[in-house]
């Protein structure tokens, strides 16, 4: 290779490094505009926006290293949404009147499993989900997502979103290995 | 270009889309010459080189938003073409300095008018040509330069008018999308 050609390698090498950053910032943007749904409605919205950016942040950075971190980052925010939106529409439709907010908890928690179900379904699915590190993103991508539509239910609220993402990715997961 | 390394340049850049730095070396070796050939057939050799690269740098940059439902090779060479229009013109305003034309003109005999319509049109050829499969692609330059492969005659007037048909439609796609 001459001395041009490996300046153009170490050219293009940049180009390609730049141009995966500035799309996946791109992407990590649409996320949080997606979860500020959540914070539109949310009585005090401070710690779920950490989490949003925390998503943000979390779903760049997956992309940008690609593979099986941007995979499971992918499927992990898809999942999220449900425990994301779920209790930000039961606010908004009415659902939480002064009694009913008291079951924000098991919306989260109903929200989690439908997120968990999504995870393991389809994370059995898609191609390199024996890697750890495919889980490892899925999961907190879709607990970041979770978080930012159920913190505002209080830490009960969370717990049940985190217990319900487990238990629901728990059941396809095993019901593959018993096969 | 054949179809196995059509193939493994589909393969590299799916690879390189989804975020493997592996395919990085296959995908620019696989890419340079390519490049460099194509830019060469419509601009003088100067400015031939720059355009291989601008579009060499384009496509890394732009390679994480490949989608792999999309041909690789139809996708690298509407960026390539993208590029050299964009050096055609650049050549067409240069115009306006006489000396500096007459200096890059690669054809002494035309009009800079007539160069660069030429020039657009032989990149719309090559990228119509290049989306063609490398047989149909092959029996009409052939038929183009007067060859005669060792073919009946009407085996081969046959091939040439089926490669014409997808020729044209790969002409009129490539316009449409423009």
């Amino acid at each position: 290779m001459t001395v041009a050609e490996q300046q153009l390698t170490a050219r293009a090498r940049r180009a390609y490094e730049l141009g995966r950053l500035r799309w996946a910032l791109g992407r990590g943007a649409a996320a949080v505009a997606v979860t500020a749904v959540a914070l539109a409605v949310c009585p005090s919205p401070a710690a779920p926006a950490a989490c949003a950016a925390g998503l943000g942040v979390l779903v760049a950075a997956c992309l940008w290293r690609g593979g099986a971190w941007g995979r499971g980052a992918r499927l992990g925010f898809f999942a999220g949404l449900a425990p994301c939106l779920l209790p930000a529409a039961s606010r908004t439709f009415h659902v939480c009147t002064s009694a009913m907010c008291l079951a924000m908890p098991t919306v989260c928690l109903t929200a989690g499993v439908i997120a968990g179900l999504l995870l393991g379904w389809l994370g059995l699915r898609l191609p390199g989900h024996g890697d750890r590190r495919f889980w490892l993103a899925a999961g907190a991508a879709a607990f970041l997502a979770g978080a930012t539509g159920c913190l505002a239910a209080g830490l009960a609220g969370l717990g049940g979103m985190a217990l319900g993402i487990l238990a629901g990715a728990a059941a396809p997961v095993l019901a593959a290995r018993a096969v | 270009m054949e179809r196995v390394e059509r193939e493994e340049l589909q393969r590299d850049l799916e690879r390189l889309a989804d975020g493997d730095r592996g395919a990085f070396h296959p995908v620019f070796v696989r890419l340079w010459p390519l490049l460099r050939g194509f830019a060469a057939r419509c601009l003088p050799w100067g400015e031939a080189e720059d355009a291989a690269q601008e579009t060499l740098i384009r496509i890394f940059t732009r390679a994480a938003e490949f989608d792999r439902g999309r041909d690789a090779l139809t996708w690298v060479l509407g960026i390539a073409a993208n590029e050299i229009r964009t050096a055609l013109k650049r050549r067409r305003r240069r115009r306006e300095h006489p000396d500096e034309a007459l200096a890059g003109r690669p054809d002494g005999g035309r009009s800079p008018e007539e160069s660069a319509a030429a020039a657009e049109r032989e990149l719309a050829l090559g990228v119509a040509l290049a989306t063609l499969r490398p047989a149909d692609a092959e029996t009409l330059l052939a038929y183009a330069r007067g060859e005669r492969p060792d073919l009946p005659g009407p085996t081969f007037r046959k091939r040439v008018e089926r490669a014409l048909v997808r020729l044209r439609t790969a002409w009129r796609l490539n316009h449409d999308r423009r």
